[in-house]
């Protein structure tokens, strides 16, 4: 029998698995039981203090309070980068501490399910760089699961709710809205390809604040009503906590519902109506705040609300009516419905990997796409794109590029992402060297530079000296990182500073074609064509190239000036050696020799193209 | 003659090309009958583990909704509990209260529901859920010294977590 692969909702702050059974995705029950967070379990790592064994899960939020030091919590968020938990003298990376939350879960998983479990399919969110998926995916080696697909979590909503089997093109609007945070992605679904648009969202905007607003609202009117402020009464808040969520989700289904809680203080009961109007007109500010992103998200994908297909909602307060409504309204149209928006991620894992093991059959292809733009660090710190953002993937593209100085005989290929033209403004994934390069003038060195990426968004990069045959590589490892908002905010500044990264390219560029312009005027008038002009003309060429080094430091436009005139001065002296040169016999044959032997010179290009050379 | 001869070779190849093309037509019909076969008998062999898996799930997925059922249950009875302390505090008559109190636990006993022991016992996060920490030098550290909310186990498993506060050591400065 082929092999299980399960599906796994590797969350900030809660985590669900779920496998294919009779041709449908099952949620897989945490071992401890159901707890208040559905069949999902908390993405919590605790270390007891007693050396006792290391506690995963609801047991470890349990312990929390004595021994915070101990707990870790939110580690998704530290994913791909070097930070590290210091634990008792010992330490931890983060992608250690997700490995404790997946081999609980593939415990259970093999507990629920009675086979081996080794094989897995994760989520991660749709802004995860390559480092974060790296990361994500070394921690499913760690804990002993092979990972055969990372996927976006909103690609997998989308396939719970069964998207890919509609045979059209679609644009889907993801709404995530968390306990805690509120993502809003929207896909682009066409050829059996998912692709990424747009994200947005609020890292600290979620459900909790809903029932906190609910809670504050009933203790009001209990002491409005008894003169009794219940605040300081652990005992008390707990019962109304505990209350307040029933009553928040009763609402759901019915108009309105009681509040009782007899014998809260001392013999006085708390007896509190609560309506789904007065419910709604509590969380109605909150709601309001996931507009902002919506609008973002929209205005990122360049499409109005009129464009997208089908909306899709994912997390626990997605359940309630006014959430519901707010994003229909928004876009003008309903949600899909039929999937616990709970569970919706880790149903969608399910189904891929079910896609994978040939338990669920399916037309779509499921490709994911790059992120962001890959590239490398070219003269000047000038970003050369190799694959840009959104590239379907697995891919592969490649580069030539030259040296930028005479006898170089090793280049630093410094592999950065992100939408920024200059190296600084974007984020190195890694570099490495290839060295031995035989010493030769600039521009005369091929190196090609290939990426390749495979399904899961993994990078290696090989550059090879196409002289030598001589190549090395990289694959990049988890050795930097972004957060959230750094993405995000990296998305935003690619926008913000269009205009002044593009005068800053162009002056790097313009110092880059200068300085390759003095190089080639230098030799050929000092090697090529020493004996064939005057010194007149000599002088006023080395006169002309001394202008340019002088504004070398100065900005562009002076450059560019210098550089101008010097050009003419190269040109007019140029075409009159032409003009009286007496063409030998069979010149025209020659032509397009001529024409390939001058192509060898490195040719300064202020613009970057594929296929052609550049200065490394 | 030779024509004739020539002729019965021609068909004699023919007819040997004509089987040799069945034969190969016939190995690739099989090939991927056997190929339909196998992918069949695995999507059977999984439906059946799936199925038998069900079997085991199925009890666990009855007893969760009872389970829901008995939660709600729950916060009644604690009711009628608190009902019976305010009553007894007063001096009043609480044989009565008592004797459903009674009854009520009988019933949660039936289905092998029991509260989660908490004061004067050591914390255990299997069990407790520490809501705050309470200095105290008179017990041992991580004792828990009062509950904010019961808890139950069902069947063995913990279904509610009970809540509580835990005995820190007092550090002297």
């Amino acid at each position: 029998m082929a092999e299980r692969i399960i599906g796994i909702d590797l969350g900030t702050s809660n985590s669900a698995a779920a496998i294919i059974q009779g041709g449908k995705p099952t949620i897989i029950p945490a071992a401890e039981g159901q707890t208040a967070h559905g069949k999902a379990f908390p993405s919590v790592v605790a270390f007891p203090k007693d050396g006792s064994a290391m506690l995963v899960g609801t047991p470890a939020v349990n312990q929390a309070v004595t021994n915070p030091e101990n707990t870790i919590t939110k580690a998704k968020r530290k994913m791909g980068t070097d930070h590290v938990y210091k634990i008792e003298g010992k330490e931890y990376k983060p992608q250690q501490i997700s490995a404790f939350i997946l081999q609980k879960i593939k415990k259970d998983a093999e507990a629920f399910t009675g086979d081996k479990i080794t094989k897995a399919v994760i989520t991660v969110p749709a802004y995860f760089d390559d480092n974060q998926r790296q990361a994500t995916k070394d921690a499913g080696t760690i804990a002993g699961l092979d990972v055969a697909r990372i996927i976006n979590e909103p690609t997998a909503a989308a396939l719970a709710f069964g998207l890919d089997k509609a045979k059209q093109d679609m644009k889907i609007l993801v709404f995530d809205f968390g306990g805690g945070t509120l993502d809003v992605t929207i896909m682009e679904m066409g050829g059996g390809v998912f692709e990424v648009m747009s994200t947005s969202g609020d890292t600290k905007l979620g459900g909790t604040d809903m029932d906190l607003a609910i809670m504050d609202y009933v203790k009001e009117e209990f002491r409005k009503k008894e003169g009794v402020d219940i605040s300081s009464d652990k005992k008390a808040m707990e019962r109304l906590r505990e209350a307040c969520e029933k009553a928040k989700i009763e609402l759901s289904g019915v108009m309105e519902t009681d509040i009782n809680l007899p014998y809260i203080h001392e013999k006085t009961a708390l007896e509190v109506k609560l309506t789904r109007a007065k419910l709604d007109s509590l969380v109605t500010s909150l709601v309001e705040r996931c507009k902002p992103s919506i609008d973002k998200a929209l205005e990122d994908a360049k499409i109005s609300t009129s464009d997208i297909t089908k909306i899709v909602l994912v997390g626990g307060p997605t359940r309630m009516p006014i959430v519901k409504k707010f994003v229909g309204d928004a876009i003008g149209k309903d949600a899909e419905s039929g999937v616990d928006p709970m569970e919706a991620v880790a149903f969608g894992a399910a189904v891929q990997a079910g896609i994978m093991a040939g338990d669920v059959e399916s037309d779509i292809v499921l490709l994911d796409v790059t992120p962001l733009t890959l590239g490398i660090e070219t003269l000047g710190g000038v970003r050369e794109p190799i694959i840009e953002r959104n590239t379907t993937i697995p891919t592969s593209k490649d580069k030539t590029f030259t040296t930028a100085a005479d006898n170089q005989t090793a280049v630093t290929i410094n592999v950065v992402q992100g939408e920024r033209p200059m190296v600084a403004d974007n984020v190195s994934l890694g570099s490495f060297n290839l060295t031995d390069i035989p010493p030769a003038p600039r521009g005369v060195p091929q190196v090609n530079v290939k990426f390749d990426i495979d399904a899961n968004g993994i990078i290696n990069v090989t550059a090879k000296d196409l002289g030598t045959g001589k190549d090395a590589k990289i694959t990049i490892e988890s050795t930097t990182k972004l957060s959230d908002e750094e993405v995000e905010k990296l998305k935003q500044d690619a926008e913000k500073h269009a205009d002044e990264d593009k005068k800053k390219k162009e002056s790097v560029d313009i110092k880059n074609e200068a300085e390759s312009f003095i190089y080639t005027t230098e030799k050929l008038v000092n090697q090529d064509l020493k004996d064939k002009i005057s010194q007149e003309q000599g002088i006023k060429i080395t006169d002309a190239v001394k202008e340019v080094k002088e504004v070398l430091s100065q900005d562009s436009e002076q450059i560019k000036t210098k550089l101008d005139a010097l050009k003419a001065i190269v040109n007019e002296i140029t075409t009159e050696l032409y003009k009286n040169a007496t063409p030998p016999p069979g010149a025209a044959q020659q032509e397009d020799g001529a024409k390939s032997e001058e192509k060898s010179e490195p040719e300064p290009e202020p613009e970057s193209k594929p296929d052609e050379e550049q200065s490394k | 003659m030779a024509e004739n001869e020539n002729n019965a070779k021609s068909f004699r190849q023919e007819a040997d090309d004509k089987k040799e093309a069945d034969g190969k037509k016939e190995a690739a019909v099989s090939e991927s009958v056997d190929a339909i076969l196998e992918k069949e008998r695995q999507k059977s062999l999984r439906l059946l583990a799936d199925y038998q898996n069900l079997e085991k799930q199925i009890i666990d997925r009855v007893n969760s909704r009872g389970d829901k059922i008995i939660l709600d249950f729950l916060t009644v009875y604690e009711d009628f509990i608190r009902a019976k302390d305010a009553y007894e505090k007063e001096g009043g008559n609480v044989d009565n209260l008592n004797g459903i109190i009674k009854n009520m636990e009988s019933i949660l006993g039936n289905y092998d529901v029991k509260p989660i022991e908490t004061e004067g016992r050591k914390f255990d996060p299997k069990l407790h859920e520490v809501v705050q920490e309470i200095e105290d030098n008179d017990h041992e550290e991580g004792t828990i010294v009062k509950e904010i909310a019961k808890g139950y186990i069902i069947r063995g498993e913990v279904m509610k977590y009970s809540k509580v506060c835990v005995s820190k050591k007092i550090i002297k400065e």
